[in-house]
């Protein structure tokens, strides 16, 4: 703007009043406008819109250049009252808090389900660090992390009032504050259901804050309120619903007329119990089966490692064990080194050879180093066993110890008896020795053995062995006494022959009877009765199995043959004809006693007899008179005997059977003119 | 159990957090933290034998942006209306505030508190004012959250005023 006078003002004015007319108002006005900047600005205010929409549809340029200035606004403005912006935001922070909460928390749960997926025990080791950072025990982390989902309190509000009509709760998370909570909760429905002009105000359906969550059911007068930690169902909202139903139609006037008196809502609380759910991860699900795999391998490996570690220590300690126990083993050192173990120690050498043991566990005896130095264990079965292996007693000689005493008892040959006592003081373990009871000889006179009889005692076995021979009424007792005499164990007679009592065969004088191996032999003479009556008794004696009389004589056969003998030594000599001229009585007599003996004896030996008499005649004279006269001169012999007693059935007759030589001499004729006499025995004459 | 919705109304930066933290804890802050939406304390009074809870809705003050939820009034049984001595307009929003709650609950027990009571040098609350809602029959106190003077005495003649109502 020009500077000029104020003189020259007016007419300037009106040169421009003139010139410019009717613009020059408008002018004025702009001019103000221009120079106030109230006015300016009410201006710039009109259009300032306007040109920010068309400067906007341009492009970004004044975004960009607003940015630092809005920025510098923004940040002052939070600098003078943080109060005015939070006040602004406040709306839009709840919502995105709740966005970026459930995110996070879903996120999270996802990685947990990844922990849980990938690591078995890594899990446990984690609630552990957890339980021992957060100082929660332990059991209460696992509950909290096992469990899907629990109901820790429902809050019955009264919907007009925010006021709480009925509360539950876990008995371990008792807060002071539910009667502020639920006003808060139904400050905060109030608040939702105004700033998002919602219709109804179920639009405030939950509230959730990290592991926490708050469901809320509204019925027309109640507000149904629970706080659950972890992933309820859904079947837990029908629930709420359920009960706030329930709730709201039994309670309808009471909730109608309420103004601060919740006494008549304590009967509430039996139907809220129901609402009071938990639910706890049964199965962990969703493993896969790799995985699973890879763990059971893993896990197979390790347990077959620690159990076979534990099988070989099992085994080598009971190898000890088995060691330490068995008599004559004292172990003084084991050293382990790996698989393998050295065992030192003393070792009786009458102990058990310890690769027997081995033998009986699986442990590889390679690995298995005993290193035993000898001694004498003092331990009773070896002092015993060392005993027997020294004194070797013969059977029947008990030994038994007695502390540090030995008492030897029993029977033994005198030689055994010396051995034994030289021997016994050098056991170990043994200092004393009774042997007492300890004897070399048996006593045997009781048995009383007949001459015949030898008895032979061997008293390291016991056994009493008899020979000879004996009466069998000794054998049979001795038998049944032999075994009662102390010492005597076994009894032999079977070497013994029974000697059989000859006099019971009632021998004559004349008979000598021996038995000899079961044969018995007769010598001398007998009658034929008595050897009759032997014959057939023998059988009856064991002892006898054979008679032998080839030496005995038969007296009565012996005389039946003298008999004969004398008969036919006999002849009847005849003159020419069938007579004799000497007196014969005598001979006749002599003839018919003989044949008499004879028939007498044959019969009694009961054997047949037949007495032949034969006639001869000689050679004077016709043939067949000859023969004729021989018949008639043995006729006439035989009707002598048979008168004399004899019976004709013994008899028999004969005439001549070959012709006589010419004789030379009448002695010779004489001779010829004779009748002879034969006996047969036994068996008659063949006619 | 008898328990009462109580609301704190009031402008701004009057006091009414003040005056609930020290009635029910007894303490005093001299930083100013704006309420937002609603805080909710609870006390329980004694009177005649009978236990009352009270369950105070402290509501954020009202401003030239903020305006009292009339949501949050709903359900309430007595009011405490709380002004700022030190700042005169506080009574008219005070007022203001006492017409609505008439028009969303309807006539409750209330009582005024005049606030601040302990900075009288600055007080510019006009005393014929507060007379003259004495003759309407109002029951006014002048407290003071700071010293904790009348606190106590207020919250007792509100209670008893609500239990003459059951
Ligand atoms: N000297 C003094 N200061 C007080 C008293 N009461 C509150 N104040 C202060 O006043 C300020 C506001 O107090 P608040 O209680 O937050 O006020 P309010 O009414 O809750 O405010 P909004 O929540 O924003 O509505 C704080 O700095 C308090 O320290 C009082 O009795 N005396
Ligand atoms: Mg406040």
């Amino acid at each position: 703007m020009n500077e000029t006078r104020p003189t020259e003002l007016s007419e300037f004015d009106e040169l421009r009043r003139l010139l410019v007319g009717p613009n020059i108002e408008k002018l004025e006005q702009l001019a103000e406008k221009l120079d106030s900047p109230e006015k300016l600005s009410h201006e710039i205010g009109g259009i300032l819109p306007q040109a920010m929409k068309i400067s906007a549809q341009q492009g970004d340029r004044l975004s960009e250049a607003m940015i630092p200035t809005v920025e510098e606004i923004v940040r002052l403005s939070i600098k003078r009252d943080i109060n005015k912006f939070a006040n602004a935001l406040f709306p839009v922070i709840g919502p995105a808090i709740r966005k970026s909460i459930s995110e996070t928390f879903r996120q999270m749960m996802q990685s947990l389900n990844q922990v849980l997926e990938y690591g078995l025990s890594w899990q446990g080791i984690k609630w552990r660090l957890e339980s021992i950072r957060t100082g929660i025990p332990f059991a209460q982390i696992v509950l909290l992390h096992s469990l899907q989902f629990r109901v820790e309190q429902a809050f019955l509000i009264h919907r007009n009032t925010g006021l709480l009509l009925s509360h539950l709760e876990l008995p371990e998370n008792q807060s002071q504050n539910a009667d502020m909570v639920s006003s808060m909760l139904s400050a905060i429905g109030d608040f939702v259901g105004d700033s998002f002009d919602v219709k109804n105000r179920q639009a405030l359906d939950s509230i959730q804050v990290g592991d926490f969550s708050i469901w809320i059911e509204q019925s027309p007068d109640a507000i149904l309120a629970v706080a659950i930690r972890g992933d309820a169902p859904a079947s837990l909202r029908a629930n709420l619903q359920q009960a706030l139903e329930d709730i709201q139609s039994q309670f309808e006037p009471e909730l109608n007329s309420f103004r601060s008196d919740t006494a008549p809502f304590e009967a509430c609380r039996d139907v809220l119990q129901p609402c009071m759910q938990s639910g706890y991860i049964t199965k962990q699900e969703g493993i896969p089966l790799k995985t699973k795999l890879i763990w059971l391998v893993i896990f197979i490996l390790l347990a077959y490692w620690a159990i076979s570690e534990l099988y070989l220590s099992m085994q080598q300690r009971d190898y000890i064990a088995l060691l330490e126990r068995e008599p004559g083993y004292v172990i003084t050192q084991v050293k382990y080194n790996g698989d393998s173990m050295t065992i030192r120690g003393l070792r009786d050498p009458l102990s058990r050879n310890p690769q027997n043991y081995i033998a009986l566990t699986t442990l590889n005896t390679d690995n298995i180093q005993l290193l035993f130095e000898p001694y004498h264990s003092l331990d009773r079965p070896f002092i015993e066993q060392r005993m027997q292996q020294i004194l070797q007693p013969p059977q029947y000689v008990k030994l038994e110890i007695k502390g540090s005493l030995l008492k030897i008892s029993g029977y033994a040959s005198p030689q055994q008896v010396t051995r034994l006592l030289t021997m016994a003081p050098l056991i170990s373990g043994i200092d004393q020795i009774d042997s007492s009871q300890l004897s070399d000889r048996i006593d045997l006179s009781e048995l009383n053995p007949p001459p015949g009889v030898k008895l032979a005692l061997d008293l390291d076995k016991g056994h009493l062995q008899a020979t000879g021979s004996a009466l069998q009424d000794w054998i049979e007792r001795t038998r049944a006494k032999a075994l009662s005499i102390e010492g005597i164990r076994s009894y032999d007679d079977s070497q013994l022959t029974s000697a059989f009592d000859l006099t019971l065969l009632n021998a004559p004088a004349s008979v000598t009877l021996s038995l000899q191996n079961g044969i018995l032999s007769a010598r001398g003479q007998a009658s034929d009765g008595w050897i009759k009556t032997l014959q057939s008794s023998i059988a009856s004696y064991t002892a006898i199995r054979q008679l032998d009389t080839t030496q005995l004589i038969n007296i009565d056969t012996e005389k039946l043959q003298q008999q004969i003998q004398l008969l036919e030594k006999e002849m009847v000599f005849f003159d020419a004809a069938a007579s004799y001229n000497y007196d014969a009585s005598d001979l006749f007599n002599h003839l018919a006693s003989l044949a008499k003996k004879i028939v007498l004896l044959a019969e009694q030996l009961e054997k047949p007899v037949e007495i032949m008499i034969q006639g001869h005649s000689d050679s004077m004279g016709n043939f067949q008179n000859n023969v004729f006269l021989s018949i008639e001169r043995a006729e006439y012999v035989a009707q002598h005997l048979v008168n004399s007693g004899i019976s004709p059935r013994h008899l028999q007759i004969k005439g001549l059977e070959a012709p006589v030589e010419k004789e030379k001499s009448l002695a010779e004729q004489r001779y010829n003119r004779r009748v002879s006499f034969s006996v047969s025995i036994g068996k008659p004459f063949q006619n | 159990m008898i328990k009462m919705k109580v609301c704190m109304l009031g402008a701004f930066a009057v006091g009414k957090t003040s005056l609930v933290q020290q009635y029910v804890n007894s303490i005093f802050s001299e930083k100013y933290q704006t309420t937002l939406g609603v805080k909710i304390d609870k006390k329980s009074v004694s009177i005649n034998d009978q236990t009352l809870e009270l369950i105070l809705w402290d509501l954020a003050g009202e401003d030239e942006f903020i305006e009292v939820r009339s949501s949050y009034l709903r359900g309430s049984s007595g009011v405490i209306l709380v002004a700022d001595g030190t700042r005169a307009e506080t009574l008219d929003i005070a007022l203001m505030l006492k017409q609505k709650v008439d028009r969303e609950v309807g006539e409750i027990p209330f009582i005024l508190l005049v606030n601040k009571a302990d900075l009288a040098d600055n007080w510019t609350i006009d005393q014929t004012r507060l007379e003259q809602l004495k003759q309407d029959g109002w029951f006014i106190m002048l407290t003071s959250a700071k010293d904790s003077a009348n606190v106590e005495d207020a919250y007792l003649a509100l209670a008893t005023k609500l239990q003459q109502t059951l």
